[in-house]
């Protein structure tokens, strides 16, 4: 929490008293609510009751780190040799961009169940010399594939090449503070012409599945999300009560809607923002396309820069609506690239903070999700899909909404 | 032998280099070709059938064919696909002389205008009601079956691969050549002056190549893109810019032999001033080696070009070249080669003219060679 | 030439201030930062980097605490690789990237003027056409598609060489990488040889020398390939650089733990300090390599002088 420290995911934390203080240099890291009772009994005072804070400590910014080694070696304790570790695994060798290598911890408190030895971590950008690689028997798993190859590995690979539901949402921003898309019957328009199944299923070959919801369903604390209601409509009748939107917001064929949309290089993008251009044409929309690089994609957007529609992406940090919902609240910069100031939602989201009971919360959460919906700062396009190489040889793969594969549930079939 | 009695007549040299290059066949040939080529590019895409953008959703990643689509058991799935959502069943169809025909039944009354569903589907057009029950729960469509031929394929966003590999190739013939021009003419100059003057001038214009040389070619494009915007004239000159340093590099080391020769301390004997010299002694006699990397340069601006695609800062959508086409192929390798094989023979066959090209221009230009 | 030498290193200095001074502005203006990459961060996380990373401070202060530290030899801490400081990442991928692209140059170099030399000598006839045609091929195709064709063929199909990975420097990882990322250079320094080679074959000395009654490969290595190769020798310094640029896409493609990445992934990710060791290390290398190429010349064509 220390400021000092400069921690990517310290507001994982929040939750727990002053760790906000803390972190915003204001109080003083020992004011932290957490205390050590006895060698074996931790306490955890928080801010408000929350109930998915167990789900937070899973998060990476939960593990335990060995406070005399930090001590002893400063930032090198990461170091193989120094990392003095609780888990399965020992940190045995870490060359940059070559490889991660571990090897099977001794004193691991279910050591005899553990059944890899040896465990080597290549990282691998490029997904289709990933892929050759794992056909020609180098890779037992690969965490993602090439999705221009899908068809391909699903006619080849057949179960050594899987999909599951992953916690993320894929969708385009729009910046609801410019004209004209602070008026939500455009953002409304535009997102009712899009052919969700057709990109999921055509573009992104099935590894994707069409979202009309914000919140991925699946999600734990959660019941149903609240999904449009557009979402069994025929395309035909979606595109007319769009174009009346339009219409009635004043645009037409003799006043078209401009439309820029940026995203970040990448084939995929491309061919989504491409599709979706297609798709707002018998609207009578001009759609323009920008491609900027990664860093310079978020920075436009971090730093509320010019732009009409973006794309981006968000992954879960832990499983529950709030971590996704959070994103477009009016006190959240960082996240809310829409610019999306609504004080009925902000009061909602609040008072979900505050509910302890579970089922409650979730009406509260999902009243939230419908505004969303309803406004649409974001327009959600596809909950994200995981993709996976694995072997055959390797047991104990489970497919899991949060895409965790621990070794240490898994063996090699020789 | 090449003494000053050539010099004074310089331009029946030039006269003598245009009757040698057209007696060289390959030459000759290669240059017709990159003419069809170019010719084929510039006017190609107005003559297609269809657009270089247009977007055939039915018809993502087809493989190239002389056949027309669809075939005859592709009917079937798209015709279930452009219904689906329509929320009718489909009792029956047929297809005959290029015309369907199909029966639809619901539970409810069916709304006739859902024909757009059918009119949407890239193989169907024109379609009309021409029955419907009593109860509106029957109906019964006909269509025209449109038949469109991909001679290269799609990609994948289903458009024509080849209408696009014809576009692309306007704009990688373009970058190629202005910016091999702009190389050119930059390059020899300074690197002909640079070996020529030799001493501090040379020292000093060699330093700016090798500070210009260290500094990262990726930083340079990226921050002219993000200044400028994505633009194609701004890609030339980014890549012409950064080209000439290679060509002063050589022009300068063959100065600085050429320097020596006896014909130029002749000529500076006789009085001849320095940008005489140059202009008729130094830059004829480079000619030879620049020419040939001259049509190595044209190669490795395109290819450079497709570099930059490669990374993603390449031309911008829907604009295309040789390069993002050639890099989007690479990626389908296994799944749609098709993708990679057409844009790749055109960019081949391009370069091999070139190359023949810059023999016949090597081979003309070199008075040694008789 | 000693004294020509040791000018030209001297000189070099403040060619690398500039350079270093240049980069470093360049780099900075860009849009985006090191920590504006695809998971949004919380303003209070970003503000905490951008202190403790001193990204806060004016733009002239940045400058002046960096040269103090490239003066004391420390790169700084790379930003997204944020276990390690440059000067490791750069210790750790340079004696890579030096073997990949070493044996790359030498290969093209030996094996281009050995192929452009057969070619010259049978001119015309159908081992020239060969030739030609093969380093056709080595310039026309990219090494973006050649990488993925040649895996196929070599580790998938025929399954003789790994698909990838540097497997601790094993010789059979590396014939793959070297060779793909050798072959377009291969071809021009081929054609280039080829070029000279045939005007040296026709000029006055290698006449006389034949009249001499010399020996066949006598007068071709020792009296035409001399001269000849002076073009191929100027060329080596761009080879180098395409050798760099081609090899951010090999070590990619491959896995290989080089530098050639670090290059281009610093600066789309805006990792300052690993783009500025990048720079400071090429410059550094392009300089000598280049003093090289002009010391060499000199060596092999005695009427190359460098004046006063």
């Amino acid at each position: 929490m220390s400021p000092v420290a400069a921690a990517k995911y310290a507001n994982v934390l929040y939750p727990i008293v002053n760790a906000a203080e803390i972190h915003g240099g204001a109080l003083p890291t020992s004011e932290l609510g957490v205390v050590a009772l006895d060698d074996r009994t931790l306490e955890i005072t928080l801010e408000a009751p929350t109930p998915f804070f167990l789900e937070l400590l899973t998060h990476q910014t939960g593990l335990p780190v060995h406070r005399p080694s930090v001590e002893a070696h400063g930032p090198d304790f990461v170091r193989p040799g120094n990392m003095v570790s609780n888990g399965a695994y020992v940190l045995a060798d870490f060359v940059p961009n070559a490889q991660v290598k571990l090897t099977k911890n001794p004193e691991f408190h279910a050591a005899e169940e553990v059944r890899i030895d040896t465990v080597y971590f290549y990282p691998t950008e490029d997904r289709s010399a990933a892929l050759r690689r794992f056909q020609a028997g180098e890779l037992h798993s690969n965490n993602d594939a090439p999705v221009e190859q899908v068809a391909w590995m699903k006619e080849n690979l057949g179960a050594r090449f899987r999909v599951a539901p992953y916690l993320g949402n894929y969708y385009y921003a729009v910046n609801t503070g410019k004209p004209p898309f602070d008026d939500p019957r455009v953002r409304m328009a535009l997102s009712m012409a899009i052919d969700r199944e057709f990109i999921a299923e055509e573009i992104w070959g099935g590894t994707m599945v069409a979202g009309y919801s914000f919140v991925p369903p699946g999600t734990a604390n959660y019941g149903a999300p609240a999904i449009a209601d557009y979402h069994d409509q025929g395309m035909i009748d979606r595109e007319d009560a769009a174009v009346a939107l339009l219409a009635e917001a004043g645009f037409g064929p003799d006043n078209p809607l401009a439309v820029e949309i940026r995203f970040n290089t990448s084939e995929n993008h491309k061919n989504t923002a491409l599709a979706i251009a297609d798709m707002w044409q018998p609207l009578g929309v001009e759609v323009t396309l920008l491609n900027s690089d990664t860093a310079t994609h978020y920075a436009i957007l971090r730093d509320k820069g010019d732009f009409d529609v973006a794309r981006a992406g968000w992954i879960a940090d832990y499983n529950d609506p709030q971590n996704f919902l959070f994103m477009v609240e009016s006190d959240n910069p960082g996240f809310n690239y829409a610019n999306y100031a609504n004080p009925e939602y902000d009061a909602l989201m609040d008072r979900a903070a505050a509910e302890t009971d579970l089922e409650v919360r979730a009406r509260i959460l999902f009243e939230a999700e419908s505004l969303f919906m309803r406004d649409l700062p974001f327009i959600p396009l596809m909950y994200y899909g995981s993709l996976s190489l694995v072997s055959d040889k390797l047991e104990g793969w489970q497919d899991n909404i949060q895409n965790v594969h621990a070794t240490r549930w898994m063996a090699i079939r020789e | 032998m090449t003494d000053s009695a050539d010099a004074i007549a310089g331009r029946s040299l030039w006269a003598d280099a245009r009757r040698r290059l057209r007696a060289n066949r390959a030459a000759m040939a290669s240059a017709v070709l990159l003419a069809v080529i170019a010719l084929a590019c510039v006017v190609g895409p107005w003559l297609s059938p269809h657009g270089h953008d247009q977007v055939y959703r039915d018809y993502v990643k087809v493989p190239a064919s002389l056949t027309p689509y669809p075939g005859a058991e592709a009917v079937e799935p798209a015709l279930e696909k452009a219904l689906r959502r329509a929320r009718v069943e489909i009792e029956d169809w047929r297809v005959e002389d290029g015309r369907l025909r199909v029966v639809l039944i619901a539970e409810r009354s069916i709304d006739p205008r859902l024909t757009r569903y059918l009119d949407r589907a890239d193989l169907f057009a024109d379609s009309v009601a021409v029955e419907q029950s009593e109860d509106g729960r029957r109906l019964v469509l006909e269509a025209a079956v449109s038949q469109q031929r991909f001679l290269f394929g799609t990609d994948a966003n289903g458009r024509d691969l080849l209408t696009r590999t014809l576009i692309a190739g306007r704009i990688s013939l373009m970058i190629g050549l202005l910016a091999t021009g702009v190389a050119l003419v930059i390059g020899v100059t300074y690197g002909a002056v640079a070996g020529y003057f030799g001493g501090r001038i040379d020292a000093v214009m060699m330093r700016l190549v090798d500070i210009l040389y260290s500094l990262p070619f990726m930083f340079f494009v990226i921050l002219l893109v993000v200044f400028f915007g994505r633009s194609v004239v701004l890609m030339f000159i980014a890549v012409g810019a950064i080209e000439w340093l290679d060509m002063a590099r050589i022009v300068r080391g063959q100065t600085l032999a050429i320097k020596q020769q006896e014909y130029v301390q002749a000529a500076q004997a006789l009085g001849v001033d320095s940008r005489g010299i140059l202009r008729r002694h130094i830059v004829p006699n480079t000619l030879g080696p620049v020419a040939v990397f001259m049509t190595l340069l044209v190669p490795k601006v395109i290819l450079l070009e497709s570099f930059l695609s490669f990374l993603g800062l390449g031309v911008q959508e829907p604009m295309t070249s040789w390069g993002v086409l050639i890099a989007e192929g690479a990626r389908n390798i296994q799944g749609a080669p098709w993708m990679l094989v057409y844009p790749s023979i055109f960019l081949a066959a391009t370069l091999f003219c070139l190359n023949f090209i810059g023999d016949g221009l090597r081979d003309a230009l070199d008075p040694k060679d008789r | 030439m000693l004294s020509y030498a040791l000018r030209r290193l001297v000189g070099a200095i403040p060619t690398l201030f500039i350079i270093v001074t240049v980069a470093f502005f360049l780099i900075r203006v860009a849009p985006g930062g090191p920590f504006h990459l695809e998971r949004p961060l919380d303003p209070q996380v970003m503000e905490n980097l951008l202190k403790v990373y001193h990204l806060d401070k004016p733009l002239w202060q940045q400058y002046l605490l960096y040269l103090e530290n490239l003066l004391r030899g420390d790169l700084g801490p790379s930003f997204i690789y944020r276990d390690f400081s440059v000067g490791d990442l750069l210790g750790s991928g340079l004696p890579v990237s030096l073997q990949l692209g070493g044996s790359a140059l030498l290969l093209a170099f030996f094996l281009g003027t050995g192929l452009g030399s057969l070619a010259a000598l049978y001119q015309n006839r159908p081992g020239d056409y060969g030739v030609m045609a093969v380093a056709m091929i080595g310039i026309t195709i990219p090494n973006f598609v050649m990488a993925p064709v040649l895996t196929l063929v070599f580790a998938l199909y025929l399954d003789w060489l790994p698909a990838g990975g540097w497997g601790e420097g094993a010789l059979a990882h590396k014939l793959l990488p070297v060779f793909t990322l050798a072959l377009p250079q291969i071809a021009v320094i081929a054609r280039l040889t080829r070029g000279s080679m045939i005007e040296a074959l026709r000029s006055n000395h290698v006449r006389t020398a034949r009249a001499y009654g010399l020996p066949g490969h006598v007068v071709v290595i020792v009296h035409a390939l001399r001269g000849a190769l002076v073009p191929v020798v100027s060329y080596l310094g761009p080879a180098a650089a395409a050798l760099i640029t081609g090899s951010v896409v090999i070590e990619t493609i491959f896995g290989i733990p080089g530098v050639g990445r670090y290059f281009v992934q610093g600066a789309l990710n805006r990792d300052y300090t690993l783009v500025m060791g990048t720079v400071v290390m090429i410059a550094g290398f392009v300089v000598v390599f280049n003093l090289l190429v002009d010391l060499v010349y000199a060596l092999i064509d005695p009427r190359v002088r460098y004046d006063r």
